[in-house]
């Protein structure tokens, strides 16, 4: 054999061991899951490197609600995240509900966290709860990484992207706002009708900041909640005085269920919520733009236009979301 | 003889590849072009914020807060009569940096500038509800109730009122209830010519919004029981008309 002869048979065995060793295909092909949206929905970016897949979800809603994320088995996600209060809680200050996250790039009330959905999940799984990874490896879990993954190899960012996917599933869009939407002229009562035609006004001021079918533009405003805002909100996370007192937009959608309200829960209920934006704003140097009479107090509102406008902040209510099975503990 | 074609064929062929050998604008040469957008208020480029050191035709001393903005078909005319259109719309937000320099997306032919033209806004055709799906842009849009599409511009500030009060106003225009109010801005922009990688700077000076031919005195527009101008047709229309002198061409 000549000197090409050897050099055609070292690259065929070269070749053949190189596809035995890295194209052999994966022992489970996960099922792409279509995360189905409405046409008023932004698009959901979905990242190449985490498909959202039947198996991948099913491992991060495991998670989700699985205390053995947390070092000494004491929490998981889902204890200050409860479905039945859109996802947040009432017992623990300042959660925010976990709703429509797939459209976020920043986290937390003073967006402490910027990134996307995968970034910020192998943020809560590394630092938040401290995971460690050798108490993931029992039996159950083990079988749901191999199914979602391929492989039983367990590792915090492979725990954390099964979580994301489960995010991506927390789409709330079953409103009957949306009925309304959709065309469904009866979905509102006549009080929700006038409460959306007030919210979507300058008179009520909402629509600037619970901006499109998310209703949240996820971004940062003081809303004039207090005189002094030196160092607080956005402002501690940037160091900028013009920051101080800025907190994220939360969204508006099931917000009748994620009572206290304000990042301080210093709100018990949506009348309050109202009563403060009628007549208790309060002047900073950073209050938004977009709050009208802030040395007035607020929009001073009337008693017929506060109830409509709580009216329909209910009607933002998804009951599909909060009862759906699929989102619940497996 | 044989060598000598060689050397003609290797001499001509590059240089009928290089001049667009394929036929069509032989001779012709585009220029990437790019618009950079500057804002000004009493001649100074503007800094947001809640202070209020601009003053208005009318005499308010007000500040701005937020900036934001869609200019469309954005076209250049050269002395020979060429014509290119930017088709689609650019997004403008003074607080985001990469908004404020618009590529052309399309190739400018070299020449002499006769003048620079857009639409202020979106036109009907651009002015669809879900034609933005993502942010920034889609968090211009304009309530269905109000006749739906987007903001054509977002320009928030404090202005001092009569109390001597800081009062926010929100100078938000856009298409109400089907009328359209986008305007086409043209302006002459003889002595500039279009090169390769030319910019050209286009400036919006906002104490014009506020003045010619209508003079604002902002106490009148944004008040306790007046505290926007989005549902007033009046309004819209006056900031159109005035909008005719709010932009210029900055120093070539």
């Amino acid at each position: 054999m000549n000197i090409i002869g050897w050099l055609a048979l070292a690259a065929l065995a070269f070749g053949a061991g190189g596809c035995d060793v890295n194209d052999a295909p994966p022992l489970h092909s996960p099922e792409p899951l279509d995360v189905r949206l409405p046409r008023n929905f932004p698009p959901m970016f979905v990242p190449v490197d985490n498909p959202t897949t039947h198996e991948g979800v099913a491992l991060g809603r495991k998670l989700y609600y699985d205390r053995r994320l947390s070092p000494d088995g004491s929490r998981a996600c889902a204890d200050c995240h409860l479905q039945e209060h859109a996802f947040s809680t009432p017992l623990v200050p300042g959660v925010l509900p976990h709703i429509n996250l797939a459209w976020s790039w920043n986290f937390l009330w003073d967006g402490e966290f910027e990134g996307s959905l995968e970034e910020a999940m192998i943020m809560e799984v590394e630092e938040f709860f401290g995971t460690d990874v050798e108490r993931l490896r029992e039996p159950d879990l083990e079988e749901m990484f191999l199914a979602a993954f391929g492989s039983t190899e367990i590792t915090t960012k492979r725990a954390a992207y099964a979580i994301a996917q489960f995010q991506r599933t927390l789409v709330s869009r079953n409103s009957r706002f949306d009925d309304y939407v959709a065309d469904d002229e009866a979905a509102l009562s006549e009080s929700e009708y006038r409460g959306m035609e007030l919210f979507y006004s300058e008179r009520g001021e909402c629509f600037h900041c619970h901006a499109t079918s998310l209703f949240t533009d996820n971004r940062f405003h003081n809303i004039g909640l207090d005189a002094d805002v030196e160092g607080t909100g956005r402002g501690a996370v940037t160091g900028r005085a013009s920051d101080d007192g800025l907190y994220k937009t939360p969204t508006l959608r099931n917000v009748e269920m994620t009572a206290p309200y304000m990042h301080d829960d210093r709100f018990a209920t949506l009348e309050e919520v109202i009563d403060f934006y009628s007549e208790g704003v309060i002047y900073s140097d950073t209050i938004d733009s977009l709050i009208p009479n802030v040395t007035g107090g607020g929009l001073q509102l009337t008693a017929q236009e506060r109830l409509d406008i709580v009216a329909f902040l209910r009607a933002l209510t998804d009951p599909v979301f909060l009862s759906n099975p699929d989102l619940a503990q497996p | 003889m044989r060598r000598n074609q060689a050397i003609a064929i290797l001499v001509v062929l590059p240089l009928l590849l290089a001049t667009g050998g394929c036929g069509g604008d032989a001779g012709a040469t585009e220029a990437a072009v790019t618009i950079a957008f500057e804002h000004l208020a009493n001649d100074v480029p503007i800094v947001l914020g809640s202070e209020t050191p601009y003053t208005n035709a009318a005499g308010n001393e007000f500040g701005t807060t937020r900036l934001s903005y869609f200019v469309s078909a954005l076209t250049l005319t050269l002395t020979d009569g060429t014509e290119v259109t930017a088709s689609g719309a650019h997004y403008v937000d003074h607080e985001t940096d990469e908004t404020r320099t618009y590529v052309l997306p399309v190739g400018v032919a070299t020449g002499d500038l006769a003048q620079i033209s857009f639409v202020m806004g979106l036109g009907p055709d651009l002015n669809v509800t879900g034609a933005f799906t993502s942010p920034p842009e889609s968090l211009m849009e304009w309530p269905e109730m109000m006749g739906g599409g987007y903001h054509y511009m977002k320009f928030e500030g404090r202005y001092v009122d009569d109390a001597d009060e800081p009062f926010n106003f929100m100078t938000h225009s856009g298409g109400l209830n089907g009328t359209d109010y986008s305007f086409e801005v043209v302006l002459d922009a003889t002595g500039r010519e279009v090169t390769e990688g030319a910019t050209f700077i286009l400036e919006m000076n906002l104490e014009e919004w506020f003045a010619d031919p209508d003079t604002w005195d902002l106490n009148d527009y944004f008040n306790e029981t007046h505290r926007g101008i989005m549902g007033d047709a009046d309004a819209q229309a006056s900031l159109m008309a005035n909008g005719a002198t709010v932009f210029s061409l900055g120093a070539p």
